[in-house]
């Protein structure tokens, strides 16, 4: 979740896409709903109106922070990343709330299922109430830009309450960013429909802080004085590259409109869930742990089919007297080993325990990786006493499968066809001193 | 143990530098390219101590759209082609 949902990050990868979406949709429409959790939470208890709310952050153990907090709140001084004490001292009325993660899924899920029913081109944006629509084509089924948003809005309408719709922003421009400096710029519940003719005076006028940098960069450019966009595409391009790299052609060639980041379809990979209900509460933390080492090894073995290794990964509960708990992780290196996931969950659970008893444990892998199933060349069956992650066995022969493949490319090809990359200094600035090439002999 | 071999290990280029230092055109395959935009610069100045090592690195897009990263070696005044 995110705190005030001020900075965005572009996803503006090149992605090869098979579909008869590949160009994507030039003409964006972002739908921000800033507070997304809270706005649920209001909905939830209407006597909560008009009062200042946050949420609370329980993973930091028992430093507990403040998670989001409304503009009421914001107002009197609260702050995401402060500790609770502090917020309390600051605003005296201030309603606390507990995350319940399930609550929010489930009201992005039917969020997101209004929005494909109708677009075939959504993306979702980071948090969890911010998301962009592919509109190219769109004016044929529901007219021009301002008919298509009251379309849309509509057919929100019908499907969450009106106190929370009223937060709710929409933003139309050419291209990802700008549909979102558009919809930050449009009023609580309102619009704002950027023309591809009047982008560059549009971008012009907004704050520096719209750019999806790095937080330090927006930080260097206040203190250079540059605080509006119309600013700082006055800065030379070389030096821009030569202060930020890479990071301010890019934030130049946003600032100006000269680039468009279309929007893509999501790819949506088919989830594996599992679940496992306790007879009684269970507050134990090794107890849980037990469980989740079934909930993996069930989990894998339904993956076992497609043989792909596990990228992303959702644990959930359902707690005792109420609510729910979950964490999200994403692994650096994708896996289908049951230890190495184990070993991961486990500590992400010590960061960010169950708060209550757990009445249901839930798993979902959400992303995967390419497959986990082991080449013949590699495969460590071959030898036991193999020194993990290296092709050579503990006394420096060659694996035999990679033995055998090696004498082969030789016998074709003659010597000094067949190096393997060794690492002298990994982590040195000279880049010719980081490897060398190692003849198999 | 089979021989060691160097891996991308920089060759030297001929460059005409434009205005600001940066390169301009390259010699490429016998033939001069120019630069269509610098996408990154950045220096790395080491072992003062001992042979001092000071680099002034250009990651380029030539015309054609083929990507490349250069040096100029500001100890020597050479530049080299560095493989990553």
């Amino acid at each position: 979740m995110s705190g005030s949902g001020s900075s965005m990050t572009i996803d503006a990868r090149w992605r090869p896409r098979p579909d008869g979406f590949a160009r994507g949709s030039r003409m964006a429409l972002c739908i921000w709903w800033r507070d997304f959790e809270l706005q649920i939470e209001r909905a939830r208890a209407p006597e909560l109106a008009g009062r200042p709310l946050a949420l609370s952050d329980e993973s930091g153990g028992t430093r507990r922070v403040i998670e989001q907090a409304c503009a009421l709140a914001e107002a009197r001084g609260v702050r995401p990343g402060q500790r609770i004490s502090q917020a309390v001292a600051l605003c005296p009325s201030l309603v606390l709330l507990e995350q319940d993660p399930d609550v929010y899924d489930a009201a992005r899920e039917r969020l997101l299922a209004i929005l494909r029913a109708w677009s075939p081109v959504i993306e979702p944006a980071g948090e969890r109430g911010r998301v962009l629509v592919g509109v190219d084509g769109l004016e044929r089924l529901y007219g021009p830009p301002e008919g298509q948003i009251d379309d849309l809005e509509d057919r929100l309408r019908r499907r969450f309450p009106a106190a929370v719709l009223d937060r709710i922003r929409f933003g139309y421009a050419p291209g990802k960013f700008a549909a979102w400096v558009a919809a930050r710029a449009a009023p609580p519940g309102g619009r704002l429909v950027v023309p591809a003719v009047r982008l560059p005076a549009f971008l012009a006028g907004q704050p520096v802080d719209v750019l999806p940098v790095s937080p330090r960069m927006i930080q260097r450019l206040r203190r250079l004085g540059v605080d509006r966009l119309d600013r700082f595409v006055e800065l030379p391009e070389p030096a821009l590259i030569a202060q930020f790299g890479a990071d301010g052609r890019r934030a130049l060639e946003w600032a100006t409109g000269r680039r468009v980041d279309r929007v893509y379809p999501e790819r949506r990979e088919r989830p594996v869930r599992v679940s496992l209900d306790f007879p009684a509460p269970v507050g134990q933390i090794e107890l849980l742990h037990g469980a989740l080492d079934r909930l993996i090894a069930r989990a894998l073995r339904r993956t076992k089919g497609s043989g792909r290794s596990v990228r992303g990964i959702r644990v959930g509960a359902r707690l005792e007297d109420g609510g729910s708990w979950s964490i999200r992780a994403i692994l650096k290196d994708s896996t289908g080993r049951p230890d190495r996931l184990g070993a991961f969950l486990r500590s992400r659970i010590a960061l960010s325990p169950p708060p209550r008893a757990v009445l249901e444990l839930r798993l979902e892998f959400f992303r995967f990786g390419p497959s986990a199933a082991q080449t013949d060349l590699f495969d460590p069956r071959h030898d036991a006493p193999r020194v993990t992650g290296s092709l050579e066995t503990r006394d420096g022969e060659l694996l035999p499968p990679l033995r055998e493949a090696s004498r082969q490319l030789r016998l074709r090809l003659g010597e000094g066809v067949l190096y393997r990359v060794l690492e002298l200094e990994p982590h040195s600035r000279i880049p010719e001193r980081r490897h060398a090439l190692l003849e198999i002999a | 143990m089979g021989r060691l071999r160097p891996l991308n290990r920089p060759e030297p280029v001929r460059v005409v530098p434009g205005p600001h230092g940066g390169p301009a055109r390259v010699r490429l395959d016998a033939r001069w390219r120019g630069v269509e935009t610098v996408l990154e610069a950045w220096r790395i100045d080491d072992e003062w101590w001992r042979e001092p090592i000071s680099r002034a690195y250009f990651s380029l897009v030539l015309e054609g759209g083929a990507h490349l990263t250069l040096y100029h070696d500001l100890v020597e005044g050479r530049w080299y082609v560095q493989p990553q």
